[in-house]
């Protein structure tokens, strides 16, 4: 279970861009995160995922509080963040980026050789193109293989920034069955997408962020039965935040 | 036919040299986009620190790499953390004053250290050679190269097989993608930069028993480097071999067939060309977007 307690955050000596932040995933689920740009839906994975120190507030992963953690303690932990944009390294092979996710690990060796066996018998991808350099993938595949490298540390919790971003209708469906696969194998997700049909059609539950806060958290199913969504994502705010 | 193998030979010798020379640049520049401009004086210091010790100990100066090259780690790392990592959190381009301004000062100390008269270091063989055939081999020249070669395999294997050279390399990549896996960024970028000022270390002990110098030789040698990492590819160590080896060719070359006075100039109207063939330098990566985009 995460739970995000009066979350404050923001960048530099700008304002906040989470004002306030309070919601809860629950263990083996999957949460869609949605919202209008800029609404910091991003932000709150930041957070999570330690580039950003929270300004105010918490994040429990059970009891403890990871909020303002480093990276690489929170990666210890058990979270994985796949993030938006430029997650592989173009000069390194998909080898070198797959195993590069067990970084923290990187003293284990047997453990992360047997692990990558396994996630290269998961996506045939990474077997095929094992040493090609990443920089010769496309959208899709680039996906995938982040996606693999994510498992490397067997996570307890991965974060999902627009997973779908720049994906054709056969990349989504195929990464839609990898989360959905993944999620079955108990693993918690926390996916951040625009696409809001996309996003909330994986999910159990959405929560609505606008402005920096938390304006409606419910099953996926009732989100995106809403018509409020409509109005939301479609242009202006919903009934409940005008004056 | 004799004297364009010798030339060839002569060539590729420098070129080993040149090699190791550019790619403590070369790294810098891969990692984190900064020119370092002071590089050339780093170089030439190394050269200076190579003199003093050889005529202090009299060990063989080729040797004295081993001390050299640790010696410029240790300055590239309190550099980086005291000027660059501040300057280029500020501006890129405020980065690349910084190193002009640090060249500039390291350039002032060496000229109140060692004033502005030329210096050479001399060891016993610095004027032999090794006859095969037809074809002189200078020992000075040879040992460089062999030295340079040896230092060059250890930092491409540095980099492309250990978990440090592979964050390094995330590192260039993509800040936030490397401190995603658990990569501490910025001890990697100290890294880096304290391994490009090694490479410089060694490279100035090694041409310092190749050729003169006063202070103002950074100037001559950082035009040089800059000339073989955009040849070769910003940012690629085997580009760095490659643009060096094509350019101490070229000098060579030019040298032997036209005119002693043309070896500065015709390796840069090489690179001109070169570049409006493959503007990302010979062996620069373009990803994928790049090329839709051209």
């Amino acid at each position: 279970m995460i739970t995000f307690k009066g979350l404050v955050a923001g960048y530099g000596r700008a304002g906040d861009i989470l004002r306030g932040v309070d919601f809860a995933v629950a263990e083996g689920s999957i949460t869609c995160i949605v919202g209008p740009n800029g609404a910091g839906k991003s932000t709150v994975l930041k957070t999570c995922s330690g580039l950003l120190r929270p300004r105010k507030g918490q994040i429990l992963l059970g009891s403890q509080d990871i909020g303002g953690l480093t990276p690489a303690a929170i990666l210890r932990l058990g979270v994985v963040q796949v993030p938006q944009h430029h997650g592989l390294f173009p000069t390194l092979t998909v080898r070198e980026n797959v195993q590069l996710g067990a970084y923290v690990n990187r003293r284990q060796r047997e453990r992360n050789r047997a692990r990558y066996e396994e996630i290269a018998q998961i996506f045939p991808l990474i077997a095929e193109r094992a040493n090609d350099r990443a920089a010769s993938l496309s959208g899709g595949q680039r996906r995938t293989v982040e996606f693999a490298r994510a498992l490397m540390l067997n996570p307890g919790v991965v974060l999902l920034d627009e997973p779908s971003l720049g994906l054709d209708p056969k990349a989504c469906r195929q990464l839609a069955s990898s989360v959905k696969a993944l999620n079955q194998q108990g693993v918690t997700v926390l996916i951040v997408e625009q696409n809001v049909r996309f996003g909330l059609s994986m999910a159990d539950n959405g929560v609505v962020l606008e402005g920096g806060r938390v304006l409606h958290t419910s099953g996926a199913a009732e989100l995106l039965a809403d018509p409020d969504m409509g109005a939301l994502f479609f242009g202006g705010t919903t009934r409940e935040t005008q004056p | 036919m004799t004297e364009l193998v010798q030339t060839l030979v002569f060539g590729v010798l420098v070129g080993g040299v040149y090699s190791l020379v550019a790619s403590g640049m070369n790294l810098v520049f891969g990692v984190m986009k900064v020119v370092n401009l002071a590089q050339g004086a780093m170089l030439i210091l190394s050269a200076y620190l190579t003199y003093s010790l050889w005529k202090a100990v009299d060990l063989d100066p080729l040797l004295l790499v081993l001390v050299t090259a640790p010696s410029m780690y240790v300055v590239g790392w309190a550099t980086y953390y005291l000027f660059i990592e501040r300057a280029r959190t500020t501006d890129p381009a405020m980065a690349l004053v910084t190193t002009f301004g640090l060249a500039l000062i390291t350039k002032g100390i060496m000229a109140l250290l060692w004033g502005n008269d030329q210096h050479a270091v001399t060891p016993a063989y610095a004027n032999r050679s090794f006859t095969l055939g037809s074809l002189h081999f200078p020992q000075a020249q040879l040992y460089a190269c062999l030295v340079a070669v040896a230092i060059l395999a250890g930092l491409y294997a540095l980099l492309r097989y250990t978990w440090l050279g592979q964050s390094v390399q995330a590192a260039a990549s993509s800040s936030d993608g490397a401190r995603l896996i658990g990569i501490e960024v910025r001890k990697v970028r100290a890294a880096a930069f304290a391994l490009g000022v090694a490479a410089a270390g060694a490279g100035g002990a090694l041409l310092s028993v190749l050729y003169p110098f006063t202070p103002s030789s950074t100037d001559h040698w950082i035009g040089l480097m800059l000339s073989i990492i955009v040849l070769g590819g910003m940012g690629s160590l085997p580009g760095s071999v490659l643009g060096a080896v094509l350019i101490a060719l070229a000098e060579s070359l030019t040298a032997a067939y036209i005119a002693p006075d043309w070896a500065t100039a015709v390796p840069y109207l090489v690179i001109i060309l070169v570049l409006l063939a493959r503007p990302q330098g010979l062996m620069g990566i373009r990803l994928r977007e790049d090329m839709s985009r051209a």
